[in-house]
């Protein structure tokens, strides 16, 4: 029977796959191993299409949701249709296949069938502490080629019909320096896909197949049309934007906009990096889709429809888009420049958007060792959080994940102290000078891992150490991300990019991130908000004085 | 057997139950809330009941408010000064570095109860294994101490790192800041939780210290004014965790009360599953705003130890009730892809539904099923008259926009909201392994029996239980509340005979603790000890909690084997899986429960007649998807088993049977409406 499918039921077919993505992510969360999952929550779950289309997505980080899609149609491509059955599972991390980022994001999908027919494919992506590779935690700033950063899971297939293919977990397991938690975290992630199998399929059998399919595509248009509303908003034409990287080398885009298309052109970019600092093309799409997402509509909704109007055009062999083989392990700090380059290009089009330069690193810092207490091999993975841009509107936001993570946590010192071994002295506002203005850079943070164990190492990849964030109408520029060791005999060390730097008890790693851009002339900024930042020691007299202008 | 009364101050109404023991008789009263001076309306509400000699009888005044909650949400609280370990006064502001927000770059967190210039920091260290680090500087505090009183600061928190561990230093300074001079309020994060996670730890103490003048004084003149009525029994206020503390605790630790608002009507639940012997079912309380929904296992609604309000956390017990903004009155709108939505914004007390002809436009979900016919003719109670043109023409000002009749509207605007109330239940449900479809669904609250029927069809629960007074259900479960108090120990202990034997000695000295807190003028007939452990598989962080329901004296006596295996069937259930690493028991929880005597009965109530000019309307059906008639019953002339349809009526709420179910009412008033199709499968 050819039925026109109301609004009303399409609305609440959506609503309950969001529903299950949400549960999707409990799931994942709550029986997770490693604390960049559990806690951090470094990992998304998504609903796709049966043709790999992002129907819905779980919360965490946004830059993982328009990930779990291409997964999905790396699957279609290398499987035929008689090969992808109910109760398989699927897994990829190859970031030139499907994989998107680097070796240690796993993303795994399962088809969810209504009868005979697929429906649907759940998704799940998570950050996995150690898959081999080089250097502890698979992220080495030394690497060359993609073989020194971890076992490649080309597009596999890891249960059939339900049943896991033994011999497949064993090579993954045995690839790992912290089995147990690749183990953990691997069925954590097979409990998260299976919960939404379940839920869709009860959905599609309620409201029929036919009603699914069709409202789930229904969806999409609505997420296009929502999208081209709002490109209709900003000012027809073509933006020309440009940053540099901390090594020197210039990066550009140009973005045209038309009332049906948002095209980011990253063509003549650097060429790739001889080391791990390149990002897939389909990882310099969802930088593209992130600014887009920014600029256009800050709502919850985000499927394939909502992208439709953007291309993304980069060259071949680009650190946007480089030849395996190519190490990629620190994709994200390449993600986040395009992303930081496009957003610097076209916040300006929506004035209430505007903002200046964020301290806009994952700041990723990876640290590991034996446990004092237990003997017991640990690593623990975190991004740190940093000030973000001041804009017309007021102050930047302090200490806040960047734009790449969204509704993500920090490891709390006292876990750290009980699970980690490692003591943390300090964790305050970064007092810094740097992103003064009529409204101030939001403040980074000043950090210390004291370490207590044994055969302890910090690896680190920061960017925005060099080139600051930028600061608009007169404002002054933030300040740097970056990392001090200070060893016993008191003798500082300072880095940004390091790996594997090995450290005795008692050393202390002392992570500053930075303060955002500035916003107006810091000699217009209110009397009473100085006085108040004075009164709470935000800024000092002499800074009062110097940047603001300011004598009581 | 106790006469008590229960007042529940809501959003609109302060709601007012009394039972009174000698003739088993149950009165129930409303009024209008006084926002600014709550206890006016309590007042007035017992004073308009009672006379002098009546309240002189009353054994318990039991109390739900959110004159707490209501210091938070406008930041009317006092001028709170903390103190921490050096290093760590940027914790309330640094918070986690999340973003409620995730694709709204511009999002701000709410602002710190405590300005930075009195947050000060202390030169002291414990470690996370309890020993101290660096010691007390006893000049540090007399110099802090004088600088909080110079700024005019009127409650103290002392938030220090790990001291969940080791709250030596935070007991000697709040004795310090005594002997110093500090006259005000302290809050110690160590008596406030005990649990880590400094920046979840530490915001609870702050909002402990930021309630407390206020909560303090609010309860102080409740009291003294009831005195004055000559009210001679205990005073009692719910919990957020459940159950119920005293004034003078609740004055000691009002943070445990700032979740408490939707407890009580999962009290009510609990109470009535524990009459049907314990059976387990979910709860649709639907207000005119809200939809509150609560599971309910064993006998009890569920406990979770963390809760979040306005953006804080709250490293509290809270009694696990969702709540989404559906309600009667919520209304209905087309978004900007022209897509209906439903809630959450709501008409309120006014206008009220446009159907009220109060001056209300949009349509509400009441306006939607009052046009359907499934409020019948629409003769209140209260003696209001509804009025449908009223209704059709707020319908037809969205249905126009989008080509639907305001029929299909009113169709529309149901479905969305019982589909919105089915995922909430969901939510809550599938979360944690439970099938919705093996529980029953108790409906209440003004809107619950209306909508029961389609939130059961959306998740194939069979049974629907409407309980007696089921608009005023959630007053009658503030009388049956137990005292209850709790107290949780972060520890990380691998599972074993001998850490067994450590839990133990924890949970000596946590019933000590609560033995201490409790002060009751009334002959106390038994004192149930019950023990949970948060549990996990090494490596994890989240726990499941585990009851050990057959411990009720307060020590853990099964064996390590059986605790096990306990802990292994509930992980299978809720995630499907079980590992194969050691098992780590993370936090104790101890709780003591003073059950209050039990109420005798279900109370008679005399029931006003709710008024309707026939006895069978044209209703809509969603059953069939057309117009089917329904005959229209009073509930309290409801005598044998009838099939649906029809529209059951009562003064304080409606019941919609489609077609396909039938009714009956048990011996203790309750209707249980069951569906026949998945009865004959």
């Amino acid at each position: 029977m050819a039925k026109k499918i109301d609004p009303i039921t399409v609305e609440i077919i959506q609503s309950s796959l969001q529903a299950a993505c949400d549960e999707m992510f409990i799931a994942m969360r709550k029986t997770a191993m490693s604390s960049i999952i559990y806690e951090v929550l470094d990992f998304g779950t998504a609903v796709t299409d049966s043709n790999g289309n992002i129907a819905a997505s779980g919360a965490g980080i946004p830059a993982f949701i328009a990930m779990c899609d291409k997964a999905v149609q790396a699957v279609l491509k290398k499987f035929d249709d008689k090969d992808i059955n109910p109760g398989d599972i699927f897994a990829t991390n190859d970031p030139y296949n499907g994989g998107v980022t680097h070796l240690n994001d796993v993303i795994v999908v399962m088809p969810v069938f209504s009868g005979k027919k697929r429906i649907a494919w759940t998704a799940n992506i998570a950050h996995w502490p150690d898959l081999g590779g080089m250097a502890p935690g698979g992220i080495s700033a030394d690497a060359t080629e993609i073989f020194q950063e971890g076992l490649q899971l080309p597009v596999i297939k890891l249960f059939n019909q339900g049943k896991p293919i033994q011999s497949v977990i064993d090579i993954i397991i045995s690839n790992s320096r912290v089995p147990q938690y690749t183990k953990g975290d691997m069925w954590a992630a097979i409990a998260s896909i299976r919960v939404g199998e379940k839920r869709i399929k009860d959905i599609s059998e309620k409201y029929g197949r036919d009603t699914f399919e069709k409202s789930v595509d229904l969806f999409m248009e609505y997420g296009e049309n929502s999208s081209l509303d709002s490109l209709k908003k900003l000012k027809n034409g073509t933006y020309y934007g440009e940053d540099y990287l901390d090594n020197g080398k210039k990066i550009q885009v140009k973005v045209t906009i038309t009332n049906k298309e948002f095209i980011v052109d990253l063509r003549n970019n650097p060429v790739q990096d001889t080391g791990p600092n390149n990002a897939s093309y389909d990882g310099t799409v969802v930088s593209a889709q992130m600014a887009f997402k920014g600029v256009t509509s800050s709502d919850f909704i985000c499927n394939a429809g909502t992208f439709r109007p953007l291309k993304v055009i980069c060259d071949e062999g680009s650190m946007f888009n480089p030849i395996r083989p190519a190490a990629q392990g620190i994709y994200y700090e390449t993600d986040i420049r395009s992303y930081d380059l496009i957003w610097k290009t076209i916040s300006h089009l929506n004035p209430d958007k505007s903002t200046a330069g964020s301290f806009a690193s994952i700041c990723g810092t990876f640290m590991g060792g034996t446990h004092p207490d237990t003997n017991e091999p640990f690593i623990i993975i975190e991004p740190q959080i940093g000030g973000w841009g001041a804009s017309a509107a007021g102050d930047g936001m302090s200490a806040n994940f960047s734009a790449f993570h969204g509704d993500t946590f920090n490891t709390p010192a006292e876990i750290h102290e009980a699970r980690h071994g490692l003591y943390v002295n300090q964790m305050r506002l970064n007092n810094q000078e740097g992103g003064e203005g009529k409204f101030n850079g939001g403040k980074g943070i000043i950090m210390d891992y004291r370490v207590r164990s044994k055969n302890a190492w910090v690896s680190v990849a920061y960017t925005r150490s060099k080139t600051l964030p930028w600061s608009l109408n007169k404002g002054r520029e933030g300040s740097a991300n970056y990392i001090e060791v200070i060893r016993k005999n008191k003798k500082i060390e300072k880095y940004s990019v390091v790996t594997g730097l090995g450290l005795e008890p008692g050393d202390i790693v002392r992570i500053y991130t930075g303060n955002g851009g500035g916003f107006g002339d810091p000699k217009k900024r209110n009397k009473e908000m100085i006085k108040s930042d004075l009164l709470n020691q935000y800024i000092t007299k002499e800074q009062a004085k110097k940047y603001y202008g300011y004598k009581k | 057997m106790a006469s008590r009364i229960g007042v529940d101050i809501g959003g609109t109404f302060t709601d007012f139950i009394m039972y009174n023991e000698r003739d088993n008789s149950i009165t129930i009263d409303k009024i209008p809330t006084t926002p600014l001076e709550p206890q006016k309306a309590v007042i007035e509400v017992v004073k308009r009941n009672l006379n002098e000699q009546k309240i002189k009888e009353i054994d318990f005044f039991l109390h739900g408010t959110t004159v707490g909650l209501n210091a938070l949400l406008e930041r009317k609280g006092s001028k709170v000064g903390m103190l921490c370990t050096k290093g760590f006064r940027d914790v309330i502001e640094i918070r986690r570095g999340d973003r409620d927000e995730m694709y709204n770059l511009f999002w701000q967190p709410s602002e710190p109860l405590v300005p930075r210039y009195l947050r000060l920091e202390l030169n002291e260290r414990m470690f996370a294994s309890g020993d101290v680090h660096i010691s007390l500087n006893e000049d540090e505090i007399k110099k802090a101490c004088k600088y909080f009183i110079k700024e005019g600061v009127t409650s103290i928190a002392v938030c220090l790192i790990n001291s969940y561990a080791n709250n030596d230093h935070e007991k000697k300074i709040e004795k310090l800041l005594r002997k110093f001079g500090f006259e005000g309020y302290i809050s110690l994060s160590s008596v406030v939780s005990g649990e880590y996670r400094e920046y979840e730890r530490t915001t609870t103490t702050v909002i402990d210290s930021f309630v407390k003048a206020r909560m303090s004084n609010y309860l102080n003149n409740l009291r003294n004014e009831l005195k004055s009525l000559g009210f001679k029994g205990n005073f009692l206020v719910t919990r957020s965790g459940s159950g119920s503390m005293t004034f003078d605790e609740a004055e000691e630790r009002p943070f445990e009360t700032i979740m408490s608002g939707p407890v009580a009507g999962a009290e009510g639940a609990g109470e009535l599953s524990r009459t049907f012997k314990n059976i387990n079912m979910v709860t649709a309380d639907v207000g005119g705003t809200s939809f509150d929904t609560c599971l309910i296992l064993d006998g009890r609604p569920q406990i979770q130890f963390e809760g979040r309000i306005v953006g804080l956390p709250i490293q509290s017990p809270w009694v696990d009730v969702r709540s989404i903004g559906a309600g009667g009155g919520s209304i209905a709108y087309l978004d900007e892809g022209s897509l209906l939505r439903s809630g959450p914004r709501s008409s309120g007390a006014q206008p009220g539904p446009a159907c009220y002809g109060r001056g209300g436009v949009e349509p509400t979900t009441t306006d939607a099923a009052f046009y359907l016919g499934m409020l019948g003719e629409g003769n209140l109670a209260s003696g209001l008259k509804l009025k449908k043109d009223l209704a059709e023409n707020a319908l037809k000002s969205v249905g126009s926009k989008i080509n639907l009749s305001a029929f299909e509207v009113a169709k529309g605007i149901l479905k969305i909201s019982s589909a919105n109330m089915a995922d909430a239940i969901r939510e809550i449900t599938i979360e944690q392994g439970i099938d919705p479809r093996e529980l029953k669904l108790l409906a209440f609250g003004g809107a619950g029996p209306l909508m029961s029927n389609l939130i059961a069809k959306e998740l194939d629960i069979k049974e629907i239980i409407i309980p007696p007074f089921s608009g005023n259900f959630s007053a009658w479960g503030l009388l049956g509340a137990d005292l209850l108090q709790m107290t949780a120990q972060t520890k990380i202990l691998r599972l074993s005979q001998e850490s067994l034997d450590q839990c133990n000695t924890i949970l000596d000295r946590l019933f000590q603790d609560l033995e201490d807190r409790q002060k009751i003028n009334f002959k106390i007939l038994e004192k149930i000890k019950e023990i949970s452990l948060d549990m996990r598989w090494m490596g994890q962080e989240h726990t499941i909690t585990l009851k050990l329901i057959d411990e009720k004296n307060g020590k853990i006596t099964c064996n390590v084997d059986k605790i096990k295996e306990m802990f292994v069937n509930d992980y299978e259930k809720t995630f499907g899986s079980k590992l194969d690493t050691v098992i780590e028991i993370v936090s104790i929880r101890a709780s003591l429960r003073v059950p209050l005597p039990r109420k005798t009965g279900s109370g008679k109530i005399n029931e006003e007649l709710a008024i309707s000019a026939n006895d069978k309307i044209k209703c809509y059906s969603f059953d069939s998807d057309q117009l089917e008639e329904f005959q229209i019953i009073q509930r309290s002339q409801i005598d044998k088993e009838f099939s649906g349809p029809a529209i059951i009526l009562e003064s304080t709420a409606v019941t919609y049977v489609d077609k396909n179910y039938i009714v009956n009412k048990d011996k203790m008033d309750h209707l249980i409406i069951t569906d026949t199709k998945m009865k004959n499968e």
